[in-house]
């Protein structure tokens, strides 16, 4: 099975019908191609001197560390740099973020981070993953209940800091 | 007769234990379930899934206060409990077994009765590096409270306590040691045989948290010479819910109640209550009845089976799985004592454990990932934590080739 990473639709499709670990560990390429393209070469890994907005989150359980950082340009977030202790699983989650909310406005980051959120924790009636580009790619981690809380941290953490 | 290992080995039939084990038959997740999660709690076998639900169908009643037969048949079951619990731990008397929710709740009643009464500012506790969480925790918040301090034994890099170091560190200060039997993250079993004397030769008290000692050796607390042993009846067995607190009973009979309530006093007046001695002194309101119960019928299983033939299996395992894992580029194993119980932590280079325990899952194997509750040690060997396969002795070297199969698979994909 081909991967198309940009394309959201066979995307969508791929996740769904493949295995579970970042939508597809029995698909070995697939889980291949995700980690290696966001888990070690993490989009936004290192943190932005000087930035706008800083901040940390963890899960005490799972010993996963966030940092975070946001440069600000005219109401929209113009960059966001990280560091990700932790596993694979939350390195991607942080890359996938940062490409999918930057850009933004902080109002609309803001909203997305949320929906993220709702629909990881299964909370969210109409599965619709419009607007957060590949991190659909994400969806299969809801098999693993244990890990949904490594997947959200950074966006809870993002979520924090802009409520702030 | 005098067996050799292999044949000693050979008398343990594993398919047949794993049979009296019901949930070892599941798939997970298309897999058959190879479970290496046993140090964080044991599965079940038959005898104490069946004896909960006699208890449930035919014997349910409150203990301690009927004249009904079934309050009468409850109340005997719940002490024959008690007396193959003492049994299991070699405990003179049944009386000083008290029943606990768990060994957390058994070292915290320690700590907050003989503790507040005979710890005080500047006093030491000593436990060692390698104490899980429980272990740990609940003498920091003693000696927080009566200006006390918390002292550690340090390990060696193979895991092993710094016996040197120990003498040194039971000062006229020490009031008490409170040190695990076996350790749940590395597997060591200390030499707590040698240990306990040096302490008590001070006139220092011992708390020997047997939590993972009991799942793998029949222990006797007359011959250890401790003052207090802990230990979970998930482990061994037994239901969750349910613990135990062995004291020695001059020791536990002079000690406060913990929790005040029914069935611990003698009389009750607002003018004043007394109460009553062990084990109701530290067992008040209604008990996990049930739990003491099904972990009595787990005492009775474990100390069924051929001990020195299950020794000899589980090491066994250890030896296999060792080997096997060692085989594996990038696999570092933390914990090489020289005697260790089938448990064991490793790293694999580059890959986090959550995302080996995530993956290993898919392929319908358990283990535990992360710290472990023991925080202070993998800061010891500058970790946050590692994987960890535990071994019971329905384990099989089949599920071993499983667990390493699996491990390359990871290895290929992430590493
Ligand atoms: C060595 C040790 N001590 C204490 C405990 C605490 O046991 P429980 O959580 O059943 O109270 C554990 C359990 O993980 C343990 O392994």
């Amino acid at each position: 099975m081909a991967l198309r990473w940009s394309a959201r639709g066979p995307v969508v499709d791929m996740a769904a019908e493949s295995g579970p670990l970042l939508g597809m560990t029995d698909d070995p390429e697939l889980y291949r191609e995700i980690l290696l393209d966001h888990g070690q070469h993490p989009r936004g890994d290192g943190l932005l001197d000087p930035c706008d907005l800083a901040t940390e989150g963890s899960n005490a359980d799972t010993g996963d560390v966030v940092r975070l950082t946001v440069r600000l340009a005219e109401g929209q977030i113009a960059e966001m740099g990280f560091t990700a202790e932790g596993s694979a699983v939350l390195r991607a989650s942080c890359s996938l973020m940062t490409e999918a909310l930057t850009g933004q406005s902080t109002v609309e980051a803001a909203a997305k981070a949320d929906q993220f959120m709702a629909l990881l924790r299964g909370e969210s009636d109409d599965d619709n993953w419009d607007g957060l580009g590949d991190a659909v790619a994400l969806r299969g981690i809801r098999q693993f209940p244990a890990r949904v809380r490594c997947a959200i941290l950074p966006w809870r953490t993002f979520a924090r800091l802009i409520a702030q | 007769m005098i067996l050799d290992k292999d044949s000693l080995v050979s008398q343990w039939d594993v398919a047949q234990v794993r049979a009296e084990f019901p949930i070892l038959g599941q798939t997970v997740n298309g897999h058959p379930l190879v479970y290496l999660d046993n140090a964080a709690t044991s599965q079940k076998p038959r005898a104490v899934i069946e004896r909960l639900d006699r208890y449930y169908r035919t014997e349910n009643a409150n203990i301690h206060r009927g004249v009904h037969a079934l309050s009468q048949e409850a109340t005997a079951a719940y002490e024959a409990a008690r007396e193959s619990v003492a049994r299991f731990i070699g405990a003179p008397e049944a009386r000083s077994c008290i029943f606990t929710r768990n060994a957390t709740e058994a070292i915290n009643l320690v700590a907050a009765t003989w503790g507040r009464e005979h710890i005080g500012a500047g006093d030491e506790i000593l436990v060692s590096e390698m104490e899980h969480h429980a272990n740990i925790v609940p003498w920091q918040m003693l000696a927080e409270q009566v200006g006390a301090t918390v002292t550690v034994i340090p390990i060696n890099d193979r895991g092993e306590l710094d016996l040197d170091a120990l003498p040194a560190l039971l000062t006229s200060r020490t009031k008490l040691l409170a040190l695990c039997h076996v350790s749940n993250s590395l597997g060591t079993i200390n030499p707590v045989e040698q240990i306990i004397p040096l302490a008590k030769a001070k006139g220092i008290t011992v708390l020997i948290d047997g939590a993972q000692s009991t799942a793998h050796f029949p222990v006797n607390v007359a011959t250890l010479g401790c003052d207090f042993f802990v230990f979970s009846g998930h482990k061994v067995c037994g239901p969750t819910g349910i613990g135990v607190l062995w004291g020695k009973p001059d020791l536990l009979n002079a000690m406060p109640p913990y929790q005040g309530g029914g069935d611990m006093i003698d009389r009750v007046s607002f003018a004043g209550t007394t109460f009553r001695q062990i084990p109701e002194r530290f067992e008040a309101g209604t008990p996990h009845i049930a739990g003491a119960i099904g972990l009595g019928a787990a005492a009775e299983y474990l100390m069924g089976l051929d001990q020195q033939a299950l020794a000899a299996y589980e090491h066994e395992l250890l030896t296999y799985a060792t080997e096997q894992l060692q085989a594996i580029d990038g696999l570092q194993i933390y914990g090489e004592a020289a005697h260790k119980v089938s448990v064991i932590s490793f790293t694999l280079a580059g890959i986090h454990p959550n995302d080996i325990g995530t993956m290993l899952d898919v392929d319908g194997i358990a283990i535990r990932t992360g710290h472990h509750c023991t925080m202070p040690l993998w800061a010891r060997f500058g970790l946050e934590g590692s994987t960890r396969a535990s071994f019971a002795f329905y384990n099989t070297l089949a599920e071993v080739d499983a667990l390493t199969a699996s491990l390359r698979k990871v290895q290929k994909l992430l590493g």
